[in-house]
């Protein structure tokens, strides 16, 4: 971050120095002779001449000074990634986290069984207690080790997502890939897989796919294990009963409350909200600096003309006015190109992640109107403190001779 | 009618310790109508004299009275307003914006005077009608003080301030460049008021006024001023 500031603060400084150096020294000396103007495209079309005079003054402006206009656009592109990214960040992870929570993970107790626990007296015991039931095995699958999951649902203690995160049921007609696996098969295809560290090989049918939030896992349903002949061995009972409430016997190797299991995640999302207010200061400190180094550039090669308008009669407020509108179309337009290529960061960031979460991009109405309005707010202090800068022009000197 | 009056006025610039008295204790008045030339070597104080009837500098001591109204004592915005309603400016060097075609330059008069002119007639008038899309740089120095004579006038001030405003150009466009200001002056009824160290441009003032040491050395009527065409310099 500080190198990126920095880079482009020093981009900035060459910029403006460049064309005063270029030359002899004794041109170097002599004011700032602006370039001859050209029409731009936009003169020729027919909403021009209706313009106000400090609109015209203001694009033309712009058109003029492209490179100033640019790193301005990226400074605003720059403050809008990092809020829309860090925001954004924290967003999709509390969604993860509430996905998790509420949609996934909907029972109270997870009852986790002994090795040598007998499948029928589990689940014997899963029906005495309204129960669901997991089993979990590992598998290779187009030469990776994953994990095959075997789901008894019919208490609906455990839910399962598609990709558009709607809920799903699963059906016995076949297995659910998790999305990382969602390349590797086409829905009806019929693919093999072998239990870890055995020659034999299954044959199912891909039936679906899920968003797996954790493991990358390929799900079926216990009907449709029986049905193709896996074997299995049921490893925990999901239950809506209270552990207390659950008679320990010799099945039983353990009791885990989620609420328990969920709090794991409390210490990451603790430096998930570290990262997001370093984010966000980051914004601020690159907008700032960023903005008011070209906003003060800007100035100065602008001070004659606004010494020309505050001569004719314009007032302080009235020509700071038209240098901060500048600079709010500028953002405007940064804001527009930053938002979108902030969510295609994130985006990016997310797809990176897929072999440890799937994560689901999520961007609350909070995060877009914080984003908007601190880049922009950002933009008009900068724009304010520069803009009040033109109450100490002085006309007298400004107007003096160029020799 | 006096429409400018000068009582007293004295301007100190301070820099650290060092006082500099640029105007001391200056007294005069000015009739309505009158082509007057402010005359004297560089740092005399004409200058200060025009920034002071101009609203860009205020005094630190005395009144400066124009068109009745005491304006030595005005705030930045109220002197804004008079600069934009009372008085037009014509500089040396031209201070025309460059992003602004030259009818955009005369018409942002607009944005800040109440009773302007309208800017093409003002263009035609100083024969550049067909000049109106073209921006400053592709005009000459004297089309350029040109457009900024009718961009002074389509303010529609009582009173035409003008800083060397030949200083810029060869002597023979600086005649025609003073001719078309004292004749659009004089069509409109404006005073103007010209600081120069140029002599030749004083024969043809109504008045002249020579200044030295921040001090009025003198001010005289002429009372048959020469004509733009029989001036030389």
């Amino acid at each position: 971050m500080i190198v990126l500031t920095v880079a482009f603060l020093t981009l900035i400084s060459f910029l403006s120095v460049k064309r005063m150096l270029k030359g002899t020294a004794a041109d170097a000396l002599r004011p700032y002779t602006p370039k001859a103007m050209k029409k731009s495209v936009f003169e020729k079309m027919a909403f021009w001449n209706k313009l106000s005079f400090g609109t015209k003054w203001n694009i033309r402006d712009i058109l003029r000074h492209k490179s100033r206009s640019a790193m301005t656009l990226v400074g605003v592109i720059g403050c809008m990634l990092l809020l829309v990214g860090g925001l954004g960040m924290k967003d999709t992870m509390d969604r993860f986290i509430a996905m998790l929570d509420e949609e996934i993970n909907t029972y109270t107790t997870k009852i986790n069984l002994s090795e040598a626990a007998d499948n029928d007296a589990v689940r014997e015991l899963a029906e005495s207690v309204n129960g669901d039931w997991q089993a979990s095995s590992g598998i290779s699958y187009e030469g990776e080790t994953i994990t095959l999951e075997i789901y008894q649902t019919d208490n609906h203690k455990i839910g399962f997502l598609t990709e558009e995160n709607e809920q799903i049921q699963l059906t016995d007609d076949g297995v659910y890939l998790c999305l990382r696996l969602a390349d590797t098969a086409e829905i009806g295809d019929i693919i093999e897989f072998s239990p870890y560290g055995s020659e034999e090989t299954y044959e199912v049918k891909v039936a679906g796919y899920i968003r797996s939030l954790v493991t990358e896992s390929i799900v079926m349903t216990d009907t449709y294990a029986d049905s193709v002949g896996v074997d299995y061995h049921i490893g925990a009972i999901y239950t809506d009963k209270e552990s207390e409430e659950i008679k320990d016997s010799a099945l039983i190797s353990g009791k885990q409350e989620k609420d328990m299991i969920m709090e794991t995640y409390d210490s990451f999302m603790e430096i998930m909200n570290y990262m997001v207010l370093i984010f966000v200061l980051a914004a601020v400190v690159l907008g700032t600096v960023v903005l008011y180094n070209l906003g003060v550039m800007s100035y100065v090669e602008r001070y004659r003309e606004l010494a020309t308008l505050k001569v004719l009669g314009f007032r302080d407020k009235h020509i700071g006015r038209l240098l901060i509108s500048q600079n709010i179309w500028l953002t405007v337009i940064g804001v527009g190109l930053g938002l979108p290529m902030g969510l295609c960061v994130l985006q990016m960031l997310i797809t990176s992640l897929i072999s440890e979460y799937e994560l689901s991009l999520t961007v609350g109405v909070l995060t877009y109107s914080v984003s908007i309005l601190l880049t922009f707010g950002v933009s008009l202090v900068v724009s304010f403190m520069v803009a009040g800068r033109n109450k100490k022009i002085d006309m007298v000197e400004a107007l003096k001779g160029t020799e | 009618m006096s429409i400018v009056e000068f009582k007293d006025v004295t301007r100190i610039y301070k820099s650290g310790d060092h006082e500099l008295k640029a105007l001391d204790g200056v007294n005069f008045s000015l009739d309505e109508g009158k082509f007057v030339v402010i005359l004297g070597p560089s740092g005399a104080g004409k200058s200060t004299l025009l920034n002071m009837l101009g609203g860009l500098d205020s005094p630190t001591s005395g009144t400066i009275k124009v068109n009745g109204k005491d304006i030595s004592t005005l705030s930045n915005d109220e002197l804004a307003d008079y600069r934009a309603s009372t008085v037009g400016f014509v500089f040396q060097f031209y201070n025309l914006i460059p992003t602004l075609t030259v009818y955009e330059n005369v018409a942002l008069v607009k944005e800040i005077s109440k009773n302007d002119l309208d800017p093409k007639k003002m263009i035609a008038e100083v024969g550049l009608i067909d000049h109106l899309q073209n921006f400053p740089s592709e005009l000459s120095g004297g089309e350029q003080q040109r457009i900024s004579i009718a961009r002074a006038l389509a303010k529609n001030p009582k009173i035409l301030l003008c800083d060397e405003p030949t200083g810029a150009l060869d002597s023979e466009t600086g005649v025609l460049v003073l001719k078309l200001l004292l004749s659009m002056a004089k069509n409109y009824g404006k005073t103007i008021v010209v600081v120069t160290h140029n002599q030749n441009i004083a024969k043809m003032a109504d008045v002249v006024i020579r200044v030295k040491n921040g001090k009025i050395k003198s001010c005289e009527e002429q009372s048959s001023p020469m004509g733009a065409d029989e001036v030389e310099w």
